[in-house]
């Protein structure tokens, strides 16, 4: 009888040191920076303001704290790097780094134009020229105007240009491949770039007007020339860099050819703006970085020095929770406003029946579609292409493996623009391929000599219409094929599934298929799709060769007007698809929900919800 | 007895240093084993392909990066040479590994230990009880309790807990005109101590505030082991009650307590300071459900979003780190058993 209460005791003192050890360890904050910001998840109401996109009007903002959960937590400022480009950093990048044109959520391109005061192509011949000038009170949060520099050292570090010798090169043997087969490269570049696209071919940056001035000239056209400095390669602040390299003026260095101020230059590029340290992830826009306790949370607070509207919020904070289960309790539990969590069908579920929460899914950017080899004879018969369309029920495909998470999602009728961008067609469905007809289908291969075998197999010259539809093995594609599979049986079709967990990495690269079930993520840049479609294109894996899409695709990269280039590229996707060389399946969910205290959120596929949090309005 | 105590003392050290030297063999060959495991778990570059309009320059100049471009051996010879030094190398994101694991590390002992010293402790008790007191209600209900929980998969308790423990008190006393106390993401709350708010500054405060966030993945966890631990001590020390030397203890008048306690407890340890030993050395690879379903960025959290990335320097270094660990708590086990039983002897 007395040992239990010694134990009882011995018990709760042991819980309660571990708690206080555990309150005192991290009561300190790491920033030591003076603090303005309310606790996560209070709330005071006001109205909304204006996008930078429309309005430079100030407005007294509204305060209040939101907390974001992320399903993987952003690791880099600097999100132009290779080691970088990611979701998580973009929905960081949106808040603090200045862009001049802001990617919208029908994945066009805004004139920032609390940033800008222009932009535009001011000359197409002989060379195009694009002209930016700058709004003369845009600084960064130091104070430090925002300016040519910054858009120097942007086209610097990511024109590919300045290359040093690669110490494993061998001359001696100048074919020697590496280890997977690559040959190996003479040089590496200084600077280490996501992509140079659109910017390598820039030839010259000049500053003027007080630095606010900046003209690019372009040694080839580039329509989508409004990507540039947009979305994951937004500006960083070149003046940081000078500091950190001794660099006196980054615009007298030449970026584009080796030499030690530019290696100086390259390695802090690279390397120096990793995590969210906010002695130099400086902002240039609605917030600012408060504190970043890595692995914990990202505090942003509203930037005193952003010359434009003020952001509604006081505080915005990122915290990272993995699953998706786990992101709508905390939502429910008011421990986070806003949740984007990978699509889960349970959790859509509960978020559809929770009471205070908005839960819309929406069509995302990744899309799954299947592509024939056209290297495979049996594809070379465009017929047999259009009978494989038509023997698939799309519509259930997207019912059972869509369906429990968007319940008024349907297939895409379109490969070169999303369901929810602008300017998209259904040529799919204008080419009467979008619906299932088993009796057209069995039409279109006897009128191409395909005879039915007592099996159920059609058969032409002792070969029978049978093929693999490859995929990397996860279980939404391995559903996918049997549907396909039961459904094309119907129409004299031997299918099987070709599962392989390699496949994507190894084997579709080298065309190693007869169809491919994988997914492409819809861009906004028009032009990206052209190394799929396009002979000698990088990703031209199938074998399609259209001289009407090199030549459509010729015409939308020197085409300015952004309607007739909408037009062109619908023309180039009605080719594409009446050639049924791809068939498009459907575009993965993408759920946002946040709590209905919270106001102004919108979906945006590449930018992610944040890309207008200026404008989010807690209500009490 | 002096000298019988230093040549005792030798011999765990002679033991001691034996096994150490035994590990590093195995350590090696492990890293080899997992080298290869990781590496062939994927390609890193998988995304950077299937991105339009990226060119084979590009890939090829971020394979450079990444070192892809030398043969297995060749890229095993490079980690392992900086591995020794204490360089973890960069993460696929490139992030120095070190101070991420250990960043890791410091997260999931502070998650996991507390439940484990609750669950042993609480294990422990409820074991000898239920032994001593073998078939009364005490015993049954413990053992319905232990079972319960053994049963139940670790997801499902931290989510019922959240569902029940959480969101519905926490509306219960939002409905009174309480704060919501009980936390369901992370280890304390953001920006919870700031000018704005002094209130939340004081001691109290922020012992409520972790108290609120360490309280559901802290009873996840320890409802799990003590569930075993209460049962194997239970066994353990049935066995030993039912054994001739505390009947022969007993019959020579000794009173139940220092029988229990000093005969039969003692013994009765033994096993379970095994596994006890064993599951700490565990500890070190993180409670990955219990870190996922409460957001606690720990070693299991690294783990899983090391192996999607398909991160192969972190993926390594926590292998490594795990299995020194369960290495160590391995000699360590061995340790506590020959204390504990001094027939055992040691080497």
């Amino acid at each position: 009888m007395r040992r239990a209460p010694r134990g009882t005791k011995a018990l709760a003192a042991l819980v309660g040191v571990s708690f206080a050890v555990a309150a005192c360890g991290s009561s300190g904050s790491k920033s030591g920076s003076a603090s303005t910001t309310a606790p996560s998840g209070s709330t005071t109401s006001g109205a909304p303001t204006t996008a930078a996109s429309t309005s430079t009007s100030a407005a007294a903002p509204t305060g209040g704290t939101a907390t974001y959960a992320q399903e993987e937590e952003g690791t880099k400022y600097n999100n132009a790097t290779s080691d970088a480009t990611n979701f998580a950093n973009t929905v960081v990048t949106n808040l603090l780094q200045p862009q001049p044109f802001i990617i919208n959520n029908k994945l066009g391109f805004d004139l920032n134009k609390e940033l800008m005061v222009s932009a535009d192509v001011t000359a197409t011949s002989p060379n195009q020229v694009v002209t930016y000038k700058i709004n003369p009170k845009a600084v960064w949060e130091d104070g430090v105007p925002i300016d040519c520099k910054d858009l120097y050292l942007a086209w610097g570090a990511q024109n590919g240009k300045a290359t040093k010798a690669n110490p494993d090169y061998d001359p001696k043997s100048p074919n020697k491949t590496d280890a997977t087969g690559s040959p190996i490269p003479k040089t590496v570049t200084d600077f280490n770039p996501a992509s140079t696209t659109g910017i390598d071919v820039i030839s010259s940056v000049a500053c003027s007007d007080s630095n606010k001035t900046v003209t690019m000239t372009f040694s080839t056209p580039f329509a989508d020339w409004k990507s540039n400095f947009a979305g994951n390669t937004a500006l960083v602040p070149a003046h940081v860099l000078e500091q950190k390299t001794g660099i006196a003026d980054i615009t007298k260095v030449d970026l584009s050819t080796d030499s030690p101020d530019t290696q100086k230059a390259a390695a802090f590029w690279n390397t120096g703006w990793a995590n969210w340290d906010p002695t130099v992830a400086l902002s240039g826009s609605w917030y600012r970085i408060k504190e970043y306790k890595k692995g914990e949370s990202l505090t942003l607070v509203r930037n005193e020095k952003y010359w434009g509207t003020p952001a509604n919020l006081d505080t915005i904070v990122f915290r990272t929770i993995n699953d998706a289960k786990a992101q709508s309790q905390a939502l429910q539990n008011g421990e986070v406003q806003v949740i984007y969590p990978q699509a889960d069908p349970a959790v859509a579920d509960s978020l559809s029946k929770m009471s205070g929460v908005k839960f819309d899914p929406e069509a995302g950017l990744t899309f799954e579609h299947l592509d024939m080899n056209l290297k495979n004879p049996i594809f070379q018969d465009i017929k047999v292409r259009q009978a494989f369309a038509l023997c698939m029920d799309r519509q259930d495909i997207v019912d059972k493996l869509i369906g429990p998470v968007d319940a008024k999602a349907k297939p895409l009728n379109s490969l070169l623009l999303m369901s929810n961008q602008q300017g998209y067609t259904p040529h799919l469905q204008q080419a009467s391929l979008d619906k299932q007809d088993i009796p057209k289908a069995k039409s279109l291969l006897e009128s191409s000599g395909w005879v039915l075998g007592s099996d159920g197999v059609y058969a032409k010259a002792g070969k029978k219409l049978a093929f693999r539809i490859s995929e990397k093995g996860i279980a939404r594609r391995q559903q996918t094929v049997q549907l396909i599979v039961q459904s094309c049986k119907q129409a004299g079709f031997a299918i099987t599934d070709d599962s392989d967990k390699t496949f994507n990495a190894v084997r579709l690269p080298k065309g190693d298929y007869d169809v491919a079930l994988f997914a492409w993520v819809g861009q906004p840049t028009l032009s990206s799709p052209e190394s799929i479609y396009v002979p000698g294109g990088g990703q031209n894996w199938q074998g399609y060769n259209s001289p009407a899409v090199a030549d459509l695709y010729k015409k939308i990269n020197t085409e300015f007007d952004d309607a007739k280039r909408l037009d062109l590229v619908n023309q180039a996707d009605q080719t594409i698809i009446n050639d049924v060389v791809s068939i498009p399946l459907f575009q993965l969910p993408d759920m946002l929900a946040y709590t209905d205290k919270l106001q102004n959120v919108t979906y945006n596929g590449p930018s992610g919800a944040t890309w207008d949090a200026n404008l989010w309005v807690l209500k009490s | 007895m002096r000298a019988g105590g230093v040549e005792r003392g030798w011999d765990v050290l002679r033991f001691v240093i034996k096994r150490l030297i035994i590990s590093i063999p195995i350590l090696f060959l492990a890293s080899m084993l997992v080298f290869v495991l990781v590496v062939k778990a994927g390609d890193p570059l998988e995304d950077l392909r299937l991105r339009p309009g990226v060119t084979k320059a590009e890939i090829a100049q971020r394979s450079h990066q990444l070192g892809l471009d030398k043969t297995l051996p060749q890229r095993y010879v490079t980690w392992i040479t900086h591995f020794v030094r204490g360089d973890f190398g960069l993460s696929i994101d490139n992030q120095p590994v070190r101070p991420e694991v250990f960043r890791a590390l410091s997260v999931t002992l502070r998650l996991v230990l507390l439940a484990q010293v609750l669950a042993v402790v609480l294990g422990i008790l409820v074991g000898i009880v239920s032994a001593v007191r073998q078939y009364t209600a005490f015993d049954y209900a413990a053992t319905g309790v232990s079972f319960l929980f053994y049963a139940i998969p670790t997801f499902c308790v931290g989510v019922l807990l959240k569902e029940y423990g959480a969101l519905k008190i926490n509306d219960f006393l939002e409905a009174r005109g309480h704060s919501r106390i009980i936390k369901t993401i992370g280890d304390s709350t953001p920006n919870f101590c700031t000018p704005s708010h002094p209130q939340n500054c004081t001691f109290g405060a922020q012992l409520l505030d972790k108290f609120g966030h360490y309280l559901l993945p802290t009873l996840t966890l320890m409802l799990i082991s003590y569930a075993g631990y209460s049962r194997y001590q239970r066994a353990s020390m049935l066995e030993t009650l039912n054994s001739d030397y505390v009947r022969t203890a007993r019959a020579k008048g000794l009173r139940e307590r220092r029988v229990i306690m000093r005969h039969a407890f003692r013994n009765a340890l033994i096993p379970i300071a095994t596994i006890i030993a064993l599951d700490f050395g565990a500890v070190f690879g993180g409670a990955i459900i219990t870190e996922r379903i409460f957001g606690w960025q720990g070693m299991g959290t690294l783990f899983v979003n090391s192996l999607t990335k398909i991160d192969p320097n972190t993926l390594l270094a926590f292998m490594m780190v795990t299995a020194m660990a369960i290495i160590f708590f391995n000699l360590m086990a061995d340790i506590v058993y020959a204390y504990l039983d001094p027939r055992i002897r040691l080497g």
